[in-house]
């Protein structure tokens, strides 16, 4: 990996700063904008980048967050946004081509599977917490789903909106800012 | 291009069957509480009712109903009929229930006399008497007691007229 520019350096500090703010602004349940910015720099600066940004954010989220300490819940809030880190990273590769609003459709839908994801790995720490009062962990887990439904339901959505929306103008921004052309790469910036 | 059209469109659906079955869940799981509460508040309102009959049997053994009469002797009568009254109510309890009376308090075996109802007070020539209805001929019937002492029965007819003293005893209300 080559060394950071000052300009590069800044950028990623600011993005996690503004991640952080961000998730340690009250808000609606389950609307975030943390996995738009972790996957935004996954796709910029690389997986390793995404990732660690993702399990940065949600440590400082874990101990600070307006709702409280997570709790047993904290490995698993970190688990899921390095996943959304390091697909960010995985699009970026898998996208050489040019902006387009297939891009659009593509991220949304990729919010909204990241925004699954996250919830089922979040609602099985749930059902790990559940099931050290003596709840069967498949019946734990279900209950956790079931019961976080309407949740899931809302951060699916937002989250297909969020990236649908914003990834794209976004990347293309920073794209410019950093020098790059107005191109998905193969390669991140910062390798 | 397809094959990469073909996974987002997977996965897209992959969220939506995952999305859909677990919200359907959740609507299942929401039914199953919401009718398990829906039967508690039935059984609830039926044991309430229940309690509610008998509170209805107790406060009507409690009570009584009587039928009551002002006559105002200028041809205005006013029926004040199933007054519901405590048990051991007298006739003057039950003319206090329904007007506004003034009285007068004589004590001694005397007792408590009506001097004025809704107004129309008692005078040199006029006066407040009262009658019960004799039910077993038909005839109004006037004690020589107080209103005050006139312990009321279940069913009760009572009449309070204003009379002239001209004619002794004054005229029962008609």
């Amino acid at each position: 990996m080559s060394l950071l520019s000052t300009r590069q350096l800044v950028l990623l500090v600011v993005l996690t700063a503004m991640c952080v703010a961000i998730q340690l602004t009250p808000r609606p349940p389950n609307v975030e904008f943390t996995s738009l910015i972790v996957f935004l720099v996954g796709a910029v600066f690389g997986i390793v980048f995404g990732a660690t940004l993702g399990a940065l954010a949600m440590l400082i989220n874990g101990f600070l967050s307006p709702w409280g300490f997570s709790g047993l819940l904290l490995p698993f809030q970190v688990i899921g946004m390095v996943i959304v880190g390091i697909s960010g990273g995985l699009y970026r590769r898998s996208n050489a081509g040019p902006y387009n609003a297939g891009s659009c459709v593509e991220t949304a839908i990729l919010g909204a599977f990241l925004a699954l994801v996250y919830d089922i790995i979040t609602n099985f720490g749930i059902a790990i917490s559940f099931m050290l009062t003596g709840t069967p962990l498949p019946l734990a887990f279900v209950s956790a789903i079931i019961s976080g439904a309407l949740f899931s339901l809302i951060h699916v959505v937002s989250n297909t909106v969020v990236f649908g929306t914003a990834f794209v103008p976004l990347t293309n921004t920073l794209q410019r800012f950093l020098g790059g052309a107005r191109i998905w790469k193969k390669e991140p910036l910062l390798t | 291009m397809e094959k990469r059209a073909f996974t987002y469109v997977a996965l897209a659906l992959l969220v939506w069957a995952i999305c859909g079955t677990t919200i359907a869940g959740y609507y299942f799981i929401q039914y199953g509480i919401y009718r398990n509460e829906y039967r508690t508040l039935v059984t609830d309102f039926n044991v309430l009712s229940g309690a509610m009959g008998n509170l209805s049997s107790i406060m009507e053994s409690l009570s009584l109903r009587v039928n009551l009469l002002i006559s105002y002797s200028n041809g205005t009568l006013v029926w004040y009929n199933k007054t519901a009254l405590p048990v051991g109510s007298t006739a003057f309890t039950a003319i206090m229930w329904v007007a506004n009376v003034e009285y007068k308090d004589y004590g001694q075996e005397l007792g408590i006399l009506v001097t004025s109802v809704n107004g129309l007070a008692s005078n040199s020539s006029q006066g407040w008497f009262y009658w019960y209805l004799n039910t077993a001929n038909s005839t109004w019937v006037s004690p020589d007691y107080s209103c005050a002492k006139y312990i009321l029965h279940r069913g009760d007819i009572i009449a309070f007229a204003y009379e002239s003293y001209a004619t002794w005893p004054p005229s029962p209300p008609t």
